[in-house]
């Protein structure tokens, strides 16, 4: 899923990460069974996020520079718009305003974008971690972990021989610096 | 083979940013939730509604890129099941509120589309392999 044409550091890990927790806790957890409406804010920090990353390269080198996954995400944005208020209105709004895709808030909701229902909220939600999927900064595959490979294709104990070896060091250094990703991304993440 | 080995062979475990752990917190809280409703009488809350559109998402992302994959369109198969039970797609619900009933059939469809992902699995593999590393690194110095 990751290559490396993707985006894959969206302000860190952590960071992306951070968003969607808070995004969860807000959406699911202080959600009570009777709240019709929802203050959009609760997704605010993982579209803020989404929407800087595609900012950057739009607002500087042109929306034709914009990765797949960017485009991807500005038109599954506006195609949820136009289901929820109509075409004609969603074109009125690009008239005055430019791209839907800045504006987090439906269209429906005439204080400042703020309030959506549950459903419009979970849509919303639903495209910013597809392009956190798409991107690469949120993916079920693990990060490469060559030792893996190694270690499946060797067995004990080694001849001792090998420990003179420059690429046997080589490759020693390379599993060690790989383990101390591996060390700070869990770090990252507690 | 085992479970360990055939998730190791799929490479879907945890990944960047803790996706996979995630998922399993957030599927853990539904459970929990489940439990609490029944023995305290209380309402569920909305984990279930956040989960929904997460694997929604990551479906979405699995379809455009294997459009032709039986394992993903099996996973979607077994997702449209959920608005089956609830009647309607979990984004048409006005309240983040289920049935119970519904609520623990529907926690186990995400249970297993997340258990064949790799996402909740059994065995340690993680520490196997880092038993394994830390031998290789004494061996080589």
């Amino acid at each position: 899923m990751i290559t490396d044409e993707r985006f894959r550091s969206i302000g860190g890990e952590k960071f992306w990460h951070e968003a969607v927790y808070y995004a969860y806790e807000n959406i699911a957890l202080s959600l009570d069974a009777f709240m019709l409406n929802l203050y959009m804010a609760d997704i605010s920090r993982l579209y803020e996020l989404v929407k800087a990353e595609i900012d950057h390269i739009a607002d500087f080198d042109g929306m034709d520079k914009l990765p797949w996954y960017s485009k991807r995400f500005i038109e599954g944005w506006r195609k949820l718009n136009v289901e929820e208020v109509g075409e004609e209105m969603v074109k009125e709004y690009e008239e005055e305003h430019g791209p839907v895709y800045k504006r987090l808030g439906p269209l429906t909701d005439y204080s400042e974008g703020k309030y959506g229902t549950l459903g419009q909220v979970l849509k919303r939600l639903k495209l910013l971690i597809k392009f956190g999927i798409d991107s690469g900064i949120y993916s079920l595959k693990e990060k490469e972990q060559p030792w893996e490979i190694i270690t499946s294709k060797i067995s004990f104990p080694i001849d001792q021989s090998l420990k003179d070896n420059e690429l046997v060091k080589e490759l020693a250094r390379f599993i060690g610096e790989d383990r101390e990703d591996m060390i700070n991304q869990r770090e990252a993440l507690q | 083979m085992t479970n360990t080995q055939e998730n190791k062979t799929e490479n879907l475990t945890l990944g960047p940013a803790g996706f996979g752990r995630f998922l399993h917190d957030v599927l853990v809280n539904v459970q929990t939730e489940i439990t609490s409703a029944r023995t305290e009488n209380l309402y569920p809350k909305g984990s279930i509604f956040f989960l929904y559109a997460t694997i929604d998402a990551l479906l979405s992302s699995m379809e455009e890129q294997n459009p032709e994959d039986p394992l993903v369109k099996s996973l979607r198969s077994e997702f449209s099941r959920i608005d089956e039970i609830a009647g309607k797609p979990l984004y048409f619900y006005d309240y983040a509120q289920l049935e119970l009933e519904k609520l623990s059939e529907i926690a186990s469809i995400i249970e297993k589309i997340l258990r064949r992902l790799g996402v909740m699995r059994s065995g340690t593999s993680e520490g196997d392999d880092e038993n394994e590393c830390s031998m290789m690194e004494e061996e080589l110095k």
